[in-house]
C-alpha cells in the first residue's frame, strides 16, 4: 500500500515536471523562434560568369584551348541566360584548373560562376580537356569533368562543355550540340527560290540539302536525328517527303490520294502525322513508317491541320476551324476526346507541343498583327512572347526552354521586309537573331544527339 | 393472458413510446429554434448601465512603422527652370505693361504654359502607370517593354531608399524594417525564370548576420531536395547567391534590435512571379 502511494505520488510529480518542462521549452522555442521573411520578388538578367582561358602547356595545346574557350563563350552568350564577363576585366590569372581560384578577385567583377579548364594533347593525337565550374559566392566547386577525343572533334567537345555548364547552372538539358534545319530563301518575291538547308545551332557547318528547283516547306526532324520530313512541290503536287540527311535519299511518305502537308514525326519516330486535303476538306492522318498503314484521326468537314504529338505520344494538338475560326484543339492519339483549348481573341495556328510537355507554342493573328505565344496544354496561362509584321512557325529547342520562329520585317518603301529566324526565351526575354547566310524561314530544331 | 395480448401488447407499447419520442424530439427542435432566434442566455452579463469608456489612444502609425521619408535633393536644373519660368512671367508682365496691344501673344504664352503643365501631368501619370518590372518576370508582349535606362533609374531609386534605416525602434522588427530587408535582398536575387514547375520552388535560407548587417553564414535548409530535384537545386543556389552577393551586404538592420535579426530565415519564393 505504501509502495503504491509512493508510486502514485512519484508519477504525479513526474507528470508535473514533464508538464512544466514542456511549457518552459515551448516558451523558450517561442522566444527564440527565428524571424522568417518572404522574398517574393527579384530580377531576371543574364547571370554574369567568368570563363578563364583554357590552359595549355605548349603552343599547339594553347591554340586548341583558345578555339574551345571562344566557342564555349559564344554558346553560353547566345543562350541569353548567361553574360560572359569581358576577359579584360579579369584580375586573377589562374595557372591550372587544379588550383583553387582566388574568389575575392572574381567577386569584385561580379562573376557569379567561374569556368577554368585545361587542354592536353597526347602523343597519339588525342585531346584531353579538363574543366571545373566554381561557385564564386559560395566558394565551392559545382562540377568538374574531363573529356578525351580526337582533335578534329573540338567543336563537339566545346558544345558539350557549354552543355554541362548550362545544365549545372539552369537545371535544364543543354542544347548546344544540336542542328537547325530551315528553308533558305533567295530571289525576288515572285521568283522566290526556297531550299532546304541545315547547320549547327551556332551557324557552323552550313549546307543545302535541296537544289531549289522545287518549292520546299515545313521541315521537321525525326527523333533519330538523321531524318527530315517536309513538304515539297515535286511535279507541282504538294506531298510529304522523307529525307535521309547523310545519304540524301528522298522518298514520298505513303500513297495518299490527295495532297499531303504539315507533317511531323511521332516522339518515337515510327509514325508521321500530317494533313490530307481532298475536295476542299482536310483531315489529320497518321502514317506508320514500318507497317505502311495509314489511319484517319479526324473526320470533320472543315480544315484540320498542323498536328503535333505530346512528348509521351498519347495526345495530339492540332488546328481546326470547326468552331468557326482557326483555333487550337487537343485530342488523344486515336482521334477521340477532342477539346478546344484556345479561347482568346484572334486566330490561332501552328500549335507545337513542348518537348518538356508543359507548354504549347502557337502563332496568333489578331488585329492585323502576328504573335508567337505559349499556353499550357489545358489552355491556361496564355502569354504572347513575340510579335511582328509576320511571325510564325514556332519550334522548340530540345530542352523546351526556348522557341525559334520565322520573323519577317515590316515593308520599307514598298520593298518587302527580310525574313529571318529569331530565338526567344520561354519567359519572353532574350530575343536574338539566328544568323544565316541567306534569308531564312521555317526553322526546325533537331533533337538531342544521345 | 391471451395470445393476442402476448403479441400485441408490446407493439402497442412501442407505438406509445414512439409517440413519446416524437413529442420529445419536437420539443427539443422547438427549443433549438427558440435558442437560435433569441440567442443563448448569458448569466454573467454585466448589468450596470453605465459602461466605462474605453480608453483609445490615437497614435500616428506611420511614426511607429513606416520608413522615414526620403528627402529628394532638388537638382540645380529644376531650380534653374523655375527661375527661368519666373523670368518668363516677368517678361510677360513687362509685355503686358509696356505693350498692351499684344494681349493675344500673352494669351498664347499662357496657353503654352498650360500645355507644359499638361505635359508634366501626363508624364507624372505615365510614371505612376509604369508597372513594377520585377513583378512581370514572364513577359507578355502587351506589357511595357523593359527599358534599360528606366530600369537603371529604378534600381538607383531603390538603392537610395534602402540606405535609409527606420528611426523609431520598438521591441520587434517593424513592418517597414522587415520590408527594407525584403527589398534589400530582392535587388540581388536573379530569379530562375523559365524553370519547370516554377510554382513549387520556394527555398528557405538560414542566415546569420554580424552587427553591421553582413552575412556571416548562410545555408540552404532543404538540402536533401537539392540532390533529387535539379530545378530546385538551381532555385536554391540562386537564392544562396542572392544572400552571399557582395553587393547585398550591409543589410539595413537596426543595431539596437540585433538579437531579433542576427538569425533570420529568408524564404525565396518565385511563385508569385513565375508560378502559374
Amino acid at each position: 500500500m505504501v509502495i503504491n502511494i509512493f508510486f502514485f505520488t512519484k508519477l504525479k510529480y513526474t507528470k508535473k515536471i514533464i508538464f512544466s518542462f514542456l511549457i518552459f521549452f515551448s516558451y523558450i522555442l517561442n522566444v527564440n523562434a527565428e524571424l522568417k521573411i518572404d522574398i517574393t520578388s527579384g530580377y531576371t538578367e543574364p547571370t554574369p560568369i567568368g570563363i578563364h582561358d583554357f590552359i595549355g602547356t605548349n603552343d599547339e595545346e594553347n591554340s586548341v584551348a583558345k578555339q574551345i574557350t571562344k566557342l564555349v563563350i559564344a554558346d553560353l552568350n547566345n543562350s541569353g541566360i548567361f553574360r560572359i564577363i569581358d576577359p579584360k576585366a579579369y584580375i586573377q590569372k589562374i595557372p591550372s584548373p587544379n588550383v583553387m581560384p582566388k574568389f575575392s578577385d572574381w567577386r569584385v567583377i561580379n562573376a557569379q560562376a567561374l569556368i577554368v579548364g585545361s587542354t592536353q594533347i597526347n602523343t597519339s593525337g588525342q585531346v584531353r580537356i579538363e574543366f571545373r565550374l566554381w561557385d564564386v559566392f559560395a566558394e565551392q566547386q559545382m562540377a568538374g569533368w574531363a573529356f578525351s577525343t580526337a582533335r578534329s572533334n573540338w567543336r563537339q567537345i566545346s558544345h558539350r562543355i557549354a552543355d554541362k555548364v548550362y545544365e549545372r547552372l539552369t537545371g535544364e538539358i543543354g542544347y548546344f550540340d544540336t542542328r537547325i534545319a530551315y528553308i533558305a530563301e533567295s530571289g525576288p518575291p515572285k521568283k522566290r527560290v526556297k531550299r532546304l538547308a541545315i547547320m549547327d545551332q551556332d551557324g557552323a557547318n552550313h549546307r543545302f540539302l535541296t537544289d531549289g528547283n522545287n518549292l520546299v516547306l515545313t521541315p521537321r526532324f525525326s527523333p533519330s536525328y538523321q531524318e527530315l520530313t517536309y513538304l515539297s512541290y515535286i511535279g507541282r503536287i504538294p506531298r510529304v517527303y522523307l529525307l535521309d540527311i547523310e545519304t540524301g535519299k528522298q522518298e514520298v511518305v505513303g500513297d495518299f490520294p490527295g495532297m499531303t502537308f504539315a507533317p511531323r514525326f511521332s516522339p518515337f519516330g515510327d509514325q508521321v502525322i500530317m494533313s490530307l486535303a481532298m475536295e476542299g476538306n482536310s483531315d489529320i492522318y497518321s502514317y506508320n513508317l514500318q507497317t505502311n498503314i495509314r489511319k484517319q484521326l479526324t473526320s470533320y468537314r472543315g480544315i484540320d491541320t498542323s498536328p503535333s504529338y505530346s512528348p509521351n505520344g498519347k495526345r495530339i494538338v492540332f488546328n481546326s476551324d470547326r468552331g468557326g475560326s482557326p483555333q487550337i484543339y487537343v485530342m488523344n492519339n486515336k482521334g477521340k476526346k477532342i477539346k478546344r483549348i484556345s479561347f482568346g481573341k484572334g486566330h490561332y495556328s501552328t500549335p507545337v507541343w513542348s518537348p518538356r510537355g508543359d507548354y504549347i507554342a502557337f502563332t496568333k493573328y489578331f488585329n492585323k498583327t502576328f504573335y508567337i505565344g505559349v499556353m499550357t496544354p489545358d489552355g491556361k496561362g496564355e502569354r504572347v512572347i513575340a510579335k511582328g509584321f509576320l511571325v510564325e512557325g514556332p519550334t522548340w529547342t530540345p530542352n523546351g526552354r526556348m522557341i525559334a520562329y520565322t520573323k519577317k520585317g515590316y515593308p520599307i518603301k514598298k520593298k518587302e521586309g527580310k525574313t529571318r529566324i529569331f530565338l526567344i526565351d520561354l519567359t519572353g526575354f532574350h530575343e536574338r537573331e539566328i544568323i544565316t547566310p541567306l534569308e531564312a524561314s521555317d526553322p526546325a530544331w533537331s533533337p538531342l544527339l544521345n | 393472458m391471451t395470445i393476442n395480448n402476448l403479441i400485441f401488447l408490446p407493439i402497442k407499447r412501442e407505438v406509445l413510446e414512439k409517440k413519446n419520442y416524437l413529442l420529445q424530439s419536437l420539443g427539443f427542435h422547438l427549443l433549438i429554434i427558440i435558442l437560435i432566434y433569441y440567442g443563448l442566455p448569458n448569466f454573467f452579463r454585466y448589468r450596470s448601465e453605465f459602461l466605462p469608456p474605453l480608453p483609445v489612444e490615437i497614435i500616428n502609425i506611420s511614426n511607429k512603422t513606416a520608413a522615414p521619408k526620403i528627402n529628394f535633393k532638388k537638382s540645380p536644373d529644376t531650380e534653374k527652370n523655375k527661375t527661368n519660368y519666373a523670368n518668363q512671367e516677368n517678361i510677360k508682365y513687362n509685355k503686358q505693361t509696356v505693350v498692351p496691344d499684344d494681349s493675344r501673344e500673352i494669351i498664347q504664352d499662357t496657353k503654352e504654359v498650360k500645355e507644359i503643365k499638361k505635359k508634366k501631368i501626363v508624364k507624372l501619370k505615365e510614371l505612376k502607370k509604369k508597372p513594377n518590372q520585377l513583378q512581370s518576370v514572364l513577359k507578355s508582349i502587351e506589357q511595357v517593354k523593359r527599358d534599360f535606362s528606366d530600369k537603371k533609374k529604378n534600381t538607383e531609386k531603390t538603392e537610395s531608399e534602402d540606405k535609409v534605416t527606420p528611426t523609431k525602434l520598438g521591441i520587434n522588427l517593424s513592418i517597414s524594417e522587415i520590408d527594407a530587408i525584403r527589398r534589400h535582398f530582392e535587388k540581388c536575387w536573379n530569379i530562375p525564370s523559365g524553370a519547370r514547375e516554377a510554382g513549387n520552388l520556394a527555398t528557405e535560407i538560414k542566415v546569420r548576420f554580424n552587427k553591421k548587417g553582413n552575412v556571416l553564414d548562410a545555408r540552404i535548409v532543404n538540402v536533401s531536395r537539392m540532390k533529387r530535384d535539379r530545378y530546385f537545386r538551381t532555385a536554391a543556389e540562386s537564392a544562396l547567391r542572392a544572400v552571399l552577393n557582395p553587393r547585398c551586404q550591409n543589410a539595413p538592420l537596426p543595431e539596437k534590435k540585433f538579437d531579433k535579426w542576427k538569425n533570420l530565415t529568408l524564404n525565396f519564393d518565385p511563385k508569385s512571379i513565375i508560378g502559374y
